[in-house]
């Protein structure tokens, strides 16, 4: 039982090590001199720690930029999609009506609409819109609710014991009231979950600001990532391994903040049967 | 009376997500079939042809190559993905809850946080044929490698491989649903003198299959529409090996300016997902175990 206990350990632990090792060899290629890594024998760590390569990055692509433009998307979906979601979820938890459960049903069907179905016509609308080359179509949609964020917030809110909320209405309050007052500060953590989410799906999202940005100054950091590495023949692959060090911080710093919270979220999604 | 006020006041709740399900999902799902019944780009306005852009689909090789690409990326990744999943999931339950399985899971979940592009980046760096930290190595063992994303042989299956790393999720499920799994059933199988094999097979995977399901169905919808590791690492090359049907869509409507066609594509490859969607669930109806409900 021991040694098949330590067996299991040693392949958890050497599969671990695979999982790492894209983003140690990151790390390291980003702090090195171009020339360690181009030639055979093999350096597993740089000759010298090369941090110019960072500042290089930064200006070699607009680095700051893309950030912010990154950022600017990945904020306001997350603000956007955490409220609309939640106010929406209560409307499909707490309040019985006709039609409730269909509705519902179908919210969640259009979790499996492929989205390369709906980009064509979304294009055209966003187009009447005048919205092509900016970055609304990014984040306006976020502010009308996403399906699987509606779910998992209405999971949550049918426990949340109904005493509570008719012992309020009994004091006058109403709906709205109700939402505000006791919903949403009850819920700090499903919400900070869901939040987290949007923020990282916003944060990789790859096709849509390939459809929709325009204007090179306006891309963001996935976008400009992968056209600086096919814009210049021989990549400077030291250079684009330090910015792509850099976008992933952000995602580390959400992951050694919360990503006990994140596996919880996941567990939570997963309680449809 | 008061019913009324209660629908009227759930139906503003729920108003923002019934505006957005109509402007950004209904909508575009019923336009752009229509679109696929019309000849039609951004500056000329759509004109109905009937099916045609659908007889011509398939009549068109690239067509057959990219939906022969993406059925094996659903194929061999989907089941691939599932089995490493679970596999993570089993090894990890062994460990109860300590500081290790926490730090494991931890580590197996991360990748599911970086953006798909810089893990695309990183395994093309790893992965180049020249100077590749993977070949230099296998070269060092005295291996003659592929060029791997330059190989029509093996830039699929590397394709497949590199998803691997994204298979966080579907392993966090399957953790949870093992510990769900009541412990009376395992010690009653215990005592009855059940090898562990038989026990993982006979109870462990019955009970947890709903989950199965569920993780096999989300991979293959999102696998159908695998995108940004062939466009970001192959462009869909080489000889169009890794061309995927959401880059046909792509390319078609984005490069080529022909929406008509690339609409009638995108819904055939709606047509694709439903479609296997409801084998799986059909496959699944008589082995699935819901725990005496329904």
């Amino acid at each position: 039982m021991e040694v098949k206990d330590n067996m299991r350990k040693i392949v958890l632990a050497l599969v671990a090590l695979v999982f790492l090792f894209p983003f140690y060899w990151m790390v390291v290629v980003s702090l090195g001199n171009p020339e360690d890594f181009m030639k055979v024998p093999i350096r597993y760590l740089p000759s010298k720690l090369n941090l110019r390569n960072y500042l290089d990055a930064v200006n070699y692509i607009p680095f700051l930029r893309y950030f912010l433009n990154t950022l600017y998307i990945s904020l306001m979906v997350t603000f956007g999609g955490t409220l609309s979601s939640s106010f929406v979820a209560y409307g499909f938890s707490k309040i019985k009506w006709p039609g409730r459960d269909l509705l519902f049903l179908i919210t969640l069907g259009t979790m499996m609409l492929p989205p390369a179905v709906t980009i064509i016509p979304l294009y055209m609308e966003f187009r009447k819109f005048g919205w092509i080359g900016s970055f609304k179509p990014l984040w306006v949609p976020a502010f009308f609710g996403s399906a699987w964020a509606i779910f998992m917030l209405r999971q949550f809110y049918m426990n949340i014991p109904n005493e509570l909320i008719d012992s309020a209405k009994v004091d006058g309050a109403n709906h709205f009231m109700i939402w505000y007052k006791i919903i949403l500060p009850s819920s700090k953590a499903p919400l900070a979950v869901v939040a987290l989410f949007q923020f990282v799906y916003s944060w990789k999202n790859f096709f849509g600001p390939l459809i929709f940005l325009r204007d090179q100054s306006m891309y963001t950091l996935s976008l400009g990532l992968a056209f600086f590495q096919s814009r210049h023949g021989g990549t400077e692959w030291h250079l684009l391994m330090a910015a792509a060090t850099l976008t992933t911080i952000p995602t580390l710093l959400v992951f050694i903040l919360a990503s006990r919270y994140l596996i919880e979220g996941i567990r939570l999604t997963s309680g449809i049967k | 009376m008061r019913k009324r006020r209660e629908l009227l006041t759930a139906l503003i709740f729920v108003s923002p997500w019934i505006v957005g399900l109509l402007l950004f999902q209904v909508y575009p799902f019923f336009k752009s079939f229509y679109y696929s019944l019309t000849d039609f780009n951004p500056i000329k306005r759509p004109e109905l042809i009937g099916f045609k852009n659908y007889s011509w689909i398939l009549q068109d090789k690239l067509f057959w190559k990219s939906l022969w690409n993406t059925i094996f990326f659903v194929l061999i990744g989907v089941p691939l993905d599932q089995t490493v999943a679970l596999s993570l999931a089993v090894g990890l339950h062994g460990l109860r809850k300590s500081r290790l399985m926490r730090s494991l899971r931890g580590i197996y979940f991360f990748p599911i946080l970086v953006p798909e592009v810089v893990m695309s980046l990183v395994w093309m760096l790893m992965l180049n044929s020249e100077f590749g930290i993977v070949n230099q190595f296998l070269e060092k063992l005295g291996f003659n490698p592929p060029a791997w994303f330059l190989s029509t042989l093996w830039a699929k299956p590397m394709i497949v491989f590199l998803r691997l790393f994204f298979v966080g999720t579907a392993m966090v499920i399957y953790l949870s649903a093992l510990n769900e799994v009541p412990k009376e059933i395992i010690e009653a199988s215990v005592i009855d003198g059940a090898s562990p094999t038989r026990r993982f097979w006979k109870i462990t995977i019955p009970m947890i299959s709903p989950v199965i399901l569920f993780n096999l169905i989300m991979d293959t919808i999102g696998t159908f529409q695998i995108f940004t590791e062939p466009y970001v690492i192959t462009k869909g090359g080489p000889a169009r090996s890794t061309y995927t049907l959401t880059m046909f869509v792509y390319t078609n409507a984005f490069e080529h300016l022909d929406m008509g066609y690339a609409s009638a594509a995108a819904w055939l490859t709606f047509s694709m997902i439903f479609i296997s969607t409801l084998a799986i669930l059909y496959a699944a109806s008589k082995k699935v175990y819901y725990g005496g409900e329904r």
